[in-house]
């Protein structure tokens, strides 16, 4: 490269933005190397704090890639075709959203290299198992739902108009994927909630409401991450262009489940409420009067649902570009701080174990710089694979509608088995 | 019938002197930092203090370890079939499957039962003690496992020989004749935080 290009390259804002990205990448990538070379010691995680922030990465970004099996399962099982270019984001956001929450993964497990065991050596009882299984399968059809995707890159087209063609035509399978997306979304988005939520042994956390509120949280803030990023790039780049009202309605849809998930989640809050359980009461007071109760008040309720809520529900705010890319990133921040207060309420409060005598003890928990540093090399790869696709995937572009023939095919195949 | 592996701690009797840890700290060769075993003393923070208001000061302590119980949660939640529960009764943690991931430390309603071993383990012997077969892996939950290389034997776990009080009993809850059936019928016993359902294989005289 000529040293003028160069220079035009850190010139643009593109150049720019992929070079910070990059100096975070290498961070990451090297705390991730003292991670796996000096083990879990280097983080503030302990045998009463197990699990910290990588988790609330992982549990973060399977949510928010939540958006890619619903709108799937909208265009291609529900017939909602107008939306197919919205599925078509949502699916690129949840391939970078799996991927980095299997980063995450390796970093927090003790044994990376042990990875596969679950996959091997079943254990059916297992929630964590259920999830590994899932979240492998389901990366997998991610994958595959991609690839028609990779079709569009231009280099590709060019040069391997065959292979191009053949990926284009994994496009054909969308409805079964669509189909197999959604049970195994259902499955491990709602039981991740429930790995919380069959804990007997941390009072806080066994309810049943758990595993619901992962699943409604993770479509509402999957969907506004895809509509969020859609409206950023199409303000950023001309390679990104957007139907305004295909958005807008998803936003508002987006704002009515919020309305559900909000209902669901006072009810589960209130019934904590009446008489006392040793470490449910004091989790609970964690959230609401402790150390993470500027994160529930403020975070998840005020500015993660309320406010979201009213400028999305009100025609006159939703309309306003604006007001609708903050009402969904607050939503989106509002599914992250979640996460990290339901991960960090049960944890930071230990039961005793006499009988009789319900003391409770409180522990601490704040990451180091490591589990910093990787977490953001993590969300750093998020964030480059989604420029990139943007760029030369076309991925935020809603004058793509693919195959037309090919769905309708199916789709009368259906009809006269039907 | 099978058996059913159990141990009876008199709490009446314990001194709190740890000998149990460190008998079961040489018996499994356990690297720096990881104990099966500990003494924990009562309603204060960190070991030998009393707990109260001066003049009602008390300090009494809980031996703990792994309490195999028999309805184990730890058994149910491990994603890689880690953690398995024989048919006498006993919890085995295996350390070549466990992935490190953690989530029996979480569910298991006794904290501080499971040890995570660190990436580099240190040993203060050059050379390993004890009869334990067990090679430990760095990065994985380790626990208590009522030193079944010595009941294959047809011994006693480590920590019940060592106590120097005699307060450690151990044996099958299924054979009404044993020495631990006796005392559970005639002494008052608890096991700890029943209400979780999880069935201890650890009984607590009083």
């Amino acid at each position: 490269m000529k040293a003028s290009n160069i220079k035009s390259f850190f010139g643009s804002a593109w150049g720019r933005w992929i070079s910070i990205l990059s100096l975070f990448l290498v961070m990451g990538l090297g705390a991730g190397l003292i991670v796996f070379w000096k083990g879990l010691s280097v983080t503030h995680l302990s045998d009463l704090v197990p699990w910290g922030l990588w988790i609330t990465i992982d549990l973060s970004s399977i949510a928010l890639a939540g958006g890619a099996f619903f709108l799937c399962a909208g265009v291609y099982l529900l017939g909602l075709k107008q939306y197919q270019p919205v599925a078509r984001t949502a699916t690129f956001i949840g391939l970078a959203g799996y991927t980095m929450a299997m980063l995450a993964l390796m970093l927090d497990i003790g044994r990376p290299d042990r990875f596969w065991h679950a996959i091997i050596y079943w254990n059916e009882h297992s929630l964590l198992w259920e999830v590994t299984m899932c979240v492998c399968l389901y990366l997998t059809v991610l994958v595959l739902e991609v690839l028609p995707i990779l079709s569009s890159f231009d280099w590709l087209r060019k040069h391997f108009p065959v292979i191009a063609e053949k990926l284009e035509g994994v496009h054909h399978y969308a409805p079964y994927l669509a189909i197999v997306g959604l049970c195994l979304s259902m499955l491990h988005q709602s039981s991740l909630g429930a790995i919380y939520g069959v804990l007997k042994a941390r009072p806080y956390w066994f309810r049943p409401d758990i595993a619901v509120l992962f699943i409604m949280s993770a479509i509402a803030g999957g969907m506004a991450l895809t509509v969020f990023a859609s409206m950023l790039s199409a303000r950023l780049t001309k390679r990104a262009v957007i139907k305004d009202e295909l958005l807008d309605r998803v936003a508002y849809f987006v704002g009515w489940i919020m309305v559900a998930y909000l209902y669901f989640r006072f009810w589960d809050a209130l019934s904590m409420t009446y008489t006392y359980e040793a470490g449910r009461t004091e989790g609970l007071n964690i959230l609401t009067s402790g150390v993470l109760s500027f994160n529930f008040w403020f975070g998840e309720m005020l500015l993660g649902a309320v406010l979201p809520i009213i400028i999305l529900l009100r025609k006159k705010t939703r309309s306003n570009p604006v007001l609708r890319m903050i009402a969904l990133a607050l939503i989106v921040g509002g599914v992250v701080a979640y996460r990290w207060d339901t991960n960090l309420s049960g944890l930071l409060v230990l039961v005793s174990y006499m009988p009789g005598e319900p003391t409770v003890r409180y522990t601490m928990y704040r990451p180091s710089i490591i589990e910093w540093i990787a977490g953001l090399g993590i969300i750093s790869y998020g964030l480059t694979l989604f420029s990139l696709g943007v760029r030369y995937l076309h991925v935020v572009d809603h004058r793509i509608y693919e195959q037309e023939r090919q769905t309708a095919k199916v789709e009368s195949a259906e009809t006269a088995t039907a | 019938m099978t058996k059913r592996y159990v141990m009876v701690i008199d709490l009446q009797v314990c001194t709190g002197c740890n000998t149990c840890s460190v008998a079961c700290k040489q018996e499994n060769n356990l690297p720096e930092g990881v104990w099966w075993t500990q003494v924990v003393t009562l309603g204060v923070n960190g070991n030998d203090s009393p707990a109260g208001e001066y003049p009602n000061l008390f300090m009494d302590y809980l031996p703990l370890g792994c309490q195999h119980c028999a309805n184990a949660p730890c058994v149910e939640v491990c994603p890689s079939s880690a953690t398995t529960r024989t048919e006498d009764g006993l919890v085995i943690q295996d350390p070549t499957l466990c992935g490190g991931c953690r989530y029996c430390m979480l569910v298991c309603p006794f904290t501080g039962v499971r040890v995570f071993a660190g990436e580099t383990l240190r040993y203060s012997l050059p050379f390993p003690t004890g009869d334990n077969p067990i090679v430990h892996r760095p990065s994985t939950v380790e626990k208590c496992n009522f030193c079944a290389h010595r009941l294959a034997r047809g011994l006693l776990p480590a920590c019940v020989e060592a106590c120097p009080m005699v307060a450690r009993t151990f044996g099958d809850l299924n054979d009404p004749n044993s020495e631990v059936s006796e005392l559970l019928r005639t002494r008052p016993h608890f096991q700890l935080l029943v209400e979780k359902g999880a069935d201890p294989s650890t009984f607590y005289l009083t």
